[in-house]
């Protein structure tokens, strides 16, 4: 902390230091109570949120409703009928299936074993932990093409390293990604690669901010590690666990697409695909404009829905401190 | 320097927790398991890196060893020669520093009004700026795309850069309560050598936030510099992609016959800036991970 | 809209051609050959260092006619065409009635298109026809053959004047090479195009003569089941195209079908013994081998972009502008007399009388095409029985040409 006077030094010096732009608003607005300078400091960041999120979000419920031709710039009314049409689309629901499981194989992996990790460092000392959590955290760092690109050298099914090892080990080789019963959950491996060690030092400060006297005092009751974990330290981190489920669910409808789209295109046909990836071909693939428009709102309405059920869920578990 | 970062539970020394022998005797089991699993977590990387040193003609003998018999850098010259690798690279890193530096332009005065400001709206404008944190993206890229084609800016760099930095949420949020952290004091004591907003937030606001300022801007490169779907959208020419969907369309053209070298070649490219930033500032980037997964 | 229409070609013109380089005109020719040392390489250089006034910039952008012809896509609806688009000729419909690919009688004039297509054999004028509109360049032509890899087939003890001309009689000699040699016996290329030799020579259609989808015909149904034999044998090991490029090549596979037109690629790598023989027909059928490839289609908006589009048309179109495109293994399309060696095999298919590839008709023809592919892909991957993938891709087809 530096103290204050060091700060009021700042203020003073930097008082001194004329600034142009001070004295050119100053002058038009007269006196810095005027709401006009503080508008003007805020009036970009507003603007674009208007702009670029809350103008296109009412546009795409528009879009919704109508059939746009791209090519010759025509919009013709539909009413509900894509809403309907997507509902009804085999396709959609392969995409929804496949977006459950994601969840479903992602969100325990990404919550338990980064805990884990977390409580194992806790235990252990020296400059080699620096090391390991610099390891386990790197791949976070990483964009998920970049990754996917990788895994993809790994997963060739011809020459690939994965292969090799299996076959060294006695096992038979795979097809991966060209496999229909497999696409998906390699899918999920490289996004669990690439995602894990975010939740690494996030569980980690959240288990150093447990205090210790409720460690201590748990441990003179003579409870061990395992029972201070389960009664002591994740009931506090709760929150923490609540709001890793929530990114994970954001990381399962938006960026894994990065994955899916280098890895597998959504194939073999479509076992691999999900709600987000669906959207884009509707969109950019087929330039179904309107369809897709309706599959983004309906997208909308499930992560809406999924959020407060998780909020609802965890609302009266989650321990806040 | 008081701020916000340094306050981060991370910065904090973990606890270390007296065990008893029992458990203490299975310590260096547990650093056995963490050393192999720290292992096997960098091992695909590390794979990168050998058949990026690796020649072509023993790139498809099937071999496990990590050193490749004949080293060679001539995977990556051949990148360049297939594709605009050297293109891709700098639009990345073009597009991810405006991405960032715009994003704090825009994000800190807006941060700072509603931080310290008292006007008519400001709750108002607050709520819808960091609403926009609760938008999945997904709702808005259609008319996005649309309008940036009726704008004239596809295939231009600028598509990429704009809708981006519109989406500032986050960076308001976190620079607002920076800002609300400093002591009114020093505002105050400049009001009254008669600095107005816009000097009281220049010369005094922002010079006591700079670990803030950090922290958002490498997690703003990061997340720009991972951008995917969006270039993908709107970025046409080869000459003007970024390396992640550059990425894509070397990495689909394996009819060549499997360029894996110079393809890993590209793909250290890709991991290179960010890998470097992360060893130099490896606690600034956990920290900046941690506020944001907090927050 | 008109203005902005403008703007939005004005902006990446300016941004792409910075500052000017020369007085040239330059075209954009997509497509989706890879690699620095493709013959599309030498053909676009040869030109260019002719000097004609004109430059043609290579533009690949994709590895498939589906994905180029999607990026076009997003280029025509943002204002900016490709000059030029090796166009599938299995999308010459979609080409014509979505993407809006030129008339070249109505922008050249019937006597310069007369003259230029004079170059190009009898009867494939009318592969390039849509609807009365001749949009196309007959460019490449190629045809599905058999890629052996004679080190492993002559290992196996098999004799090497004796490949089989039907797959009844290669089946069993694709097995006994790959229990000879543990080497993967036999791959086929999984898309449309394949599977269509296989329909035809059954005495099927993947559409009818008046665009109705008939797929899962009783002949298509035999074909398909004949297809998908090596698999149930165990000798198919199922692959994308890439892998399996990469496979043969690296002399894990035995016998490969695919296009003549990988033949460049493939033989820049094969480090083994390569032999290229005519498609096996089907037992007891009449062989009908088919056709596929591209042409070159204009897109260019603008009468400066399409007449640099027909001085590189007139360059390719004569002997020293189509020879050095023969390497890539795609077919002589002229009435020049130029040799190709390594590619009799296609040749003689071609002597042996081709059809043209199945053209998906109608506005949404490409996304008819991507439907039956994935039902292809079902069947091969054993997800569902021949008869119910073949029925799943006539009424997927059905909706989406009846909802064009």
């Amino acid at each position: 902390m530096v103290s204050l006077s060091n700060h009021e030094g700042i203020a003073r010096a930097s008082v001194q230091t004329a600034s142009w732009f001070d004295r050119l608003t100053m002058k038009r607005f007269s006196s810095r109570r005027s709401p006009l300078i503080w508008w003007l400091m805020a009036a970009p960041a507003v603007l674009l949120c208007l702009g670029f999120v809350w103008l296109p979000m009412a546009a795409t419920f528009g879009l919704s409703v109508v059939d746009v031709n791209v090519l010759r710039g025509m919009a013709v009314w539909r009413g509900l009928a894509h809403y309907g049409d997507t509902l009804a689309n085999p396709d959609f629901h392969l995409a929804l299936k496949n977006t459950a499981i994601y969840l479903a194989v992602l969100l325990p992996l990404q919550i338990l074993v980064p805990l884990l990790l977390a409580y194992a460092l806790m235990h252990l000392a020296g400059r080699v932990v620096s090391l390991y959590r610099g390891a386990l955290f790197l791949p976070a760092v990483l964009s998920f093409p970049i990754a996917a690109v990788v895994w993809l050298w790994l997963f060739n099914p011809v020459v690939g390293v994965l292969n090799a090892v299996l076959t060294a080990l006695g096992g038979m080789p795979q097809r991966w990604l060209n496999d229909p019963d497999m696409a998906i959950y390699a899918v999920c491996a490289v996004s669990f690669w690439k995602c894990f060690g975010l939740n690494l030092p996030i569980f980690a400060a959240a288990l150093a901010n447990v205090p210790p006297e409720l460690r201590q005092a748990a441990a003179l009751d003579g409870a061990g590690p395992w029972r201070r974990a389960w009664h002591v330290e994740l009931p506090m981190i709760s929150p923490t666990l609540f709001f890793a489920g929530v990114t994970t669910l954001l990381l399962v409808l938006d960026e894994i697409v990065g994955a899916v789209d280098v890895l597998t295109e959504g194939g073999p046909f479509k076992t691999s695909t999900n709600l987000l990836y669906f959207l884009y071909e509707r969109a950019f693939r087929h330039f179904q404009f309107g369809e897709a428009a309706a599959v983004a709102t309906l997208i909308m309405g499930l992560v809406a829905a999924a959020t407060w059920l998780q909020f609802r869920m965890f609302e009266r578990r989650v321990h806040y401190a | 320097m008081s701020t916000t970062l340094d306050a981060l539970p991370q910065a904090a020394p973990l606890p270390r927790v007296r065990l008893k022998l029992r458990w203490r005797l299975r310590l260096p089991l547990l650093h056995v398991a963490l050393a192999v699993l720290s292992l096997l977590t960098v091992m695909p990387l590390l794979w990168m890196v050998r058949t990026a040193f690796t020649p072509h003609a023993e790139v498809f003998r099937s071999t496990l060893a990590l050193v490749p018999a004949n080293p060679t850098v001539a995977n990556f010259p051949a990148a360049f020669g297939l594709f605009p690798v050297g293109d891709w690279f700098l639009n990345s890193l073009g597009v991810a520093t405006a991405c960032a530096l715009g994003k704090l332009i825009v994000a800190a005065p807006a941060a700072f009004a509603f931080a310290r400001g008292r006007f008519a709206g400001r709750d108002a404008g607050f709520a819808l700026v960091v609403g926009t944190m609760t938008v999945p993206y997904v709702i808005t890229l259609i008319p996005t795309y649309m309008a940036v084609v009726q704008a004239g800016l596809y295939d231009t760099h600028l598509a990429v850069i704009i809708p981006t930095v519109a989406h500032c949420g986050f960076a308001c949020f976190f620079l607002r309560q920076a800002f609300r952290q400093l002591p009114g004091e020093i505002f105050e004591a400049a009001a009254i050598d008669g600095a107005g907003p816009w000097r009281q937030f220049l010369l005094v606001a922002l010079p006591n936030v700079r670990a803030a300022l950090a922290a958002l801007f490498v997690l703003g490169f990061l997340s720009a510099w991972n951008l995917y779907l969006w270039p993908l959208l709107v970025l046409e020419s080869p000459e003007h992609k970024t390396l992640a969907i550059g990425l894509k369309l070397f990495a689909t053209t394996g009819e060549q016959g499997g360029q894996w070298g110079p393809l890993m070649a590209t793909a250290m490219l890709g991991v290179a800036p960010v890998l470097i930033l992360f060893l130099l500032a490896q606690k600034q980037i956990v920290s900046a991970f941690v506020t944001s997964g907090i927050r | 809209m008109r203005l902005s229409r403008r703007t939005a070609l004005a902006m990446p013109a300016i941004l792409i051609a910075g500052p000017a380089r020369s007085a040239d005109a330059r075209i954009d020719l997509v497509h989706l050959f890879s690699g620095a040392d493709h013959p599309a390489q030498k053909v676009i250089a040869a030109f260019n260092d002719r000097k004609l006034g004109v430059t043609v910039v290579s533009r690949q952008e994709g590895t498939t006619y589906e994905a180029i012809t999607t990026k076009a896509m997003a280029g025509i609806a943002a204002g900016r065409p490709p000059a030029i688009m090796t166009t599938g000729w299995k999308l010459a419909d979609f080409a014509k009635k979505t993407l809006g690919a030129q008339d070249f009688n109505a922008i050249y004039g019937a006597d310069r298109t007369a003259a230029l297509m004079a170059n190009f054999r009898p009867g494939l004028k009318e592969i390039c026809t849509v609807g009365g509109s001749l949009i196309g360049l007959p460019w490449a032509m190629s045809t599905p053959v058999l890629y052996v890899n004679m080190t492993l087939w002559k290992q196996a003890g098999l004799d090497p004047a004796q490949v089989p001309a039907t797959v009844e009689a290669l089946y069993p000699l694709a097995k006994q090479l790959q229990e000879r040699t543990g080497k993967q016996g036999l791959i086929f290329e999984v898309n449309e195009w394949l599977p269509q030799a296989f329909i035809q020579n059954a005495g099927g259609d993947v559409i009818t003569r008046e665009g109705q989808p008939a797929m899962d015909s009783a002949a298509a149904v035999h074909a398909i089941e004949r297809f998908v034999e090596p698999r149930r044998m165990g000798m198919w090991n199922v692959l994308s195209i890439g892998e399996m490029v990469t496979a043969f090549q690296s002399g894990a596979i035995g016998v490969m079908a695919s296009s003549s037109a990988r033949q460049s690629v493939i033989r820049a790598q094969a480090q083994f013994e390569l032999a290229l023989f005519q498609l096996p027909g089907l037992e007891g059928r009449p062989r009908r081998m088919n056709s596929g490839g591209n042409f070159l289609a204009v897109y260019a908006t603008n009468r400066e972009q399409r007449e640099a589009a027909l001085t590189f048309f007139q360059h390719i179109a004569s002997a020293e502008g189509f020879r050095p495109w023969l390497a890539t293994g795609y077919m002589n399309t002229t009435v020049h007399d130029l040799p190709a060696p390594g590619n009799e095999a296609a040749h003689a298919q071609l002597a042996g009388g081709l059809t043209s590839e199945t053209i998906w008709p109608g506005a949404r023809g490409l996304e008819a095409l991507q439907a039956h592919i994935e039902w292809i892909s079902r069947i091969v991957n054993g997800a569902v029985s021949v008869p119910e993938g073949l029925r799943g891709s006539r009424q997927a087809v059905e909706r989406l040409i009846s909802n064009a």
